[in-house]
């Protein structure tokens, strides 16, 4: 248990910190261990903020820079080999401002304690109590094996766990062997998953790997559980090795869920983007260091639970070699670049969601963050924004007009710093994110409102996802798990 | 009997550690709002527009008639609390009505809100809301029922430990008696851990 985290602030200037060099210690695993400490800044873990260098130590330095909630955790490995596990470590906000470091949580289940206290509950009847006493003897499963499927290949006729498979071209066969020692799933299934696309880009300063293919949301299977037979007087077969039974089976559609990720020479990496829906998926990682020419396997987590006499769970780890190809730099002809000095995930896309229809913008999950422009211009229009009265305000907001002719809007800033004639170049400071503004008479969470228009009027609004050169797949749609109406619109990727 | 006795005295003489265990992953792809405890068996999965009650002996998943605009709950028997939003222009007017049916569709309480919320939590005594709109300020209100009170509602979240439990998970729903636990995992899945006698 990794439950002795300390943090040791180490500056502590005056005026609020520029930057905060923060400790964090775990306990060892081992001496052949080595450790990542990996900084998210999503409760949806998936915008890596900070990736540690591999330390042989327990304990390792982490620079902060910037104010917001983090998420920590640590990636364990013995090199060389496939043993790894992560541990998460804990959450801490961060603010360099005010010099805080606190302890924060997200607030999803309230906790029943802090609630006026739950009447006592009226026992109902229970469907079934047949299955009662049989609830001490229910199987638990172990970590399943894992089944190398790079060629998917099915053997005619062979003989598995001594009894003939008799394979049929469309129905996925799966054997379940549960013993004392754990179970062992086997896999003789084709899951349709074809590798479509495989991009591998240089974008300067990291490197991306993106996996994108299609696979199958269910397939026709036939599913047989053999357990060892109890020890018998009578069948000396049982005397001292395991007889195997058949003792659940099932035949019929399987339903399969997949978390995916990939593998570099046997390390499983923590995808920084990844999805699975409608038949396609794509899986992300990002990489300071170039991997070509290294083992690269997209690794699949294959879930299902079918009803044979009991429940049968199949869980699997299946492997899929990926051929990367040479690494290529990022080359694109948008004309603007990303508001942002980094990039910061999605609340809501353009286009028409479940929330607005039309969305004009992008509303970028944006805290506190400096607000740069997107190409060279002058700025036309500061202020404050009050489209409907007392209840209906954009905040305080910068219109950019570009060279193109385009314009640039950046609406709910906390401040703006530049006025109405200032030259702008890209990367230029045009003002702090923030939450002024209204909507329905109400306050606004913290982020940036920001459009692409083809002229001055808010009715020319286009898509900025079109417009913005920008590695998209690094700009997630946050928290969109527990929120699933933020994927709508026209999102870049309708998976995550 | 004799293997019980036996048991026992080992307990007694080896103090008993106890560790949550995976049992299995509940075959949902709907990510609840809430989990709700009816009994020590069956829980409520709640999401907006659709509810499933789930038994975790038997693994039998049964979806529950849903409501357009409503999220269920559970106190003393099932209750829906429903919710209608409106565009306002002033800050004297509520863009939020919500209504409280227990599950013959009697209605048991409404009350008119300003801020334009939507109901995470439902039940017979109170209410726990949350913004209806991701670009909105997030917080978390409560009305109380009884008192007819509707007040913001802040809390610092202690995330508990709990023994075998060393995956990163977002959050736990427990039995009373912690003897079953729900827990959400870092990849949006549901689990049921059971709480077992360490070998």
């Amino acid at each position: 248990m990794l439950n002795n985290i300390f943090l040791i602030p180490l500056l502590a200037l005056n005026i609020g910190w520029e930057s905060k060099d923060v400790e964090f210690t775990w306990t060892p695993r081992g001496s052949e261990y080595e450790y990542i400490v990996e900084v998210y800044i999503d409760r949806g873990m998936t915008e890596i903020y900070f990736v540690s260098e591999p330390v042989d130590t327990y304990h390792t330095f982490i620079t902060f820079r910037d104010t917001d909630l983090y998420f920590v955790k640590i990636k364990y490995y013995i090199p060389s080999t496939d043993i790894y596990g992560y541990e998460y470590i804990g959450q801490k906000y961060i603010d360099l401002e005010h010099e805080y470091i606190g302890e924060t949580d997200d607030v999803w289940f309230p906790p029943q304690d802090e609630l006026p206290p739950i009447p006592p509950i009226i026992e109902e009847e229970v469907e079934e109590s047949v299955e009662e006493n049989n609830e001490e003897e229910k199987d638990i499963y172990s970590l399943p094996l894992t089944i190398d499927m790079r060629e998917e290949i099915v053997s005619r006729n062979e003989s598995v766990l001594g009894q003939s498979t008799d394979i049929k071209d469309d129905v996925c066969n799966i054997y379940i062997f549960k013993s004392s020692n754990g179970t062992d799933v086997s896999f003789y299934c084709n899951l349709g998953i074809k590798i479509s696309k495989v991009e591998y880009l240089d974008w300067g300063n990291y490197l991306t790997l993106d996996v994108s293919g299609t696979y199958l949301e269910s397939i026709n299977a036939s599913v047989k559980v053999y357990e060892c037979k109890k020890f018998s007087v009578t069948d000396p077969l049982t005397w001292f090795e395991c007889k195997k039974i058949l003792v659940d089976s099932y035949e019929g559609i399987l339903p399969l869920r997949y978390i995916g990720y990939i593998q570099v020479d046997g390390i499983s990496q923590s995808s920084t983007a990844w999805g699975f829906g409608g038949s396609s998926f794509f899986v992300r990682n990002i990489f300071t260091k170039d991997i070509y020419g290294k083992d690269i396997k997209l690794a699949l987590e294959v879930s299902s639970y079918v009803k044979g006499k009991e429940w049968i769970d199949v869980i699997s780890n299946l492997h899929k070699s990926v051929r990367v190809p040479k690494l290529v730099k990022a080359t694109s002809t948008k004309p603007f670049s990303f508001p942002f000095e980094k990039y910061i995930g999605v609340n809501q896309w353009y286009g028409c969601t479940v929330y607005q229809c039309p969305h004009k913008g992008v509303d970028f999950g944006a805290y506190l963050k400096r607000v740069i422009s997107i190409g060279e211009g002058i700025v036309v229009s500061v202020g404050y924004d009050k489209y409907g009265g007392e209840c209906y305000q954009g905040g305080k907001y910068v219109i950019v007009k570009h060279s193109n002719g385009m314009h640039s809007t950046y609406f709910h800033l906390d401040s703006y710093s530049v006025k109405v004639g200032s030259k702008v170049k890209v990367g230029t400071l045009i003002g702090i994110s923030g939450n002024t503004g209204k909507w329905n008479c109400q306050n606004l969470g913290y982020h940036l409102h920001f459009e692409t228009r083809k002229g001055r009027l808010s009715s020319t609004h286009v898509n900025p996802v079109k417009y913005i050169n920008a590695d998209w797949n690094s700009v997630p749609t946050l928290n969109y798990k527990v929120y699933p109406g933020r994927l709508t619109g026209e999102n870049p990727h309708p998976n995550f | 009997m004799l293997r019980d006795i036996l048991l026992y005295i080992l307990l007694l003489i080896f103090p008993k550690e106890d560790i949550y265990t995976k049992q299995y992953a509940i075959n949902t792809l709907h990510i609840p709002k809430y989990i709700y405890w009816v009994d020590d068996i069956n829980v409520l999965l709640c999401s907006y527009g659709y509810t499933q009650i789930y038994n975790t002996r038997t693994r039998h998943m049964s979806e529950i008639d849903t409501c357009e605009k409503c999220i269920y709950g559970y106190d003393r028997g099932f209750v829906y609390c429903k919710y209608e939003h409106r565009l306002i222009e002033s800050m004297r007017e509520f863009s939020t009505s919500i209504f409280v049916y227990d599950i013959d569709g009697n209605l048991l309480y409404s009350k008119d809100l300003f801020p334009t919320v939507v109901p995470l939590v439902c039940t017979r005594d109170y209410i726990v809301l949350t913004p209806a709109y991701s670009f909105l300020e997030q917080k978390t209100y409560l009305i109380d029922i009884k008192r007819d009170m509707f007040r913001e509602y802040e809390y610092v979240r202690v995330k508990r430990e709990y023994n075998g439990i060393q995956e990163e998970y977002i959050t736990v729903s427990e039995r009373n008696d912690l003897e079953r636990l729900i827990v959400l995992d870092g990849y949006y899945r549901l689990w049921v851990y059971e709480k077992q006698i360490k070998k």
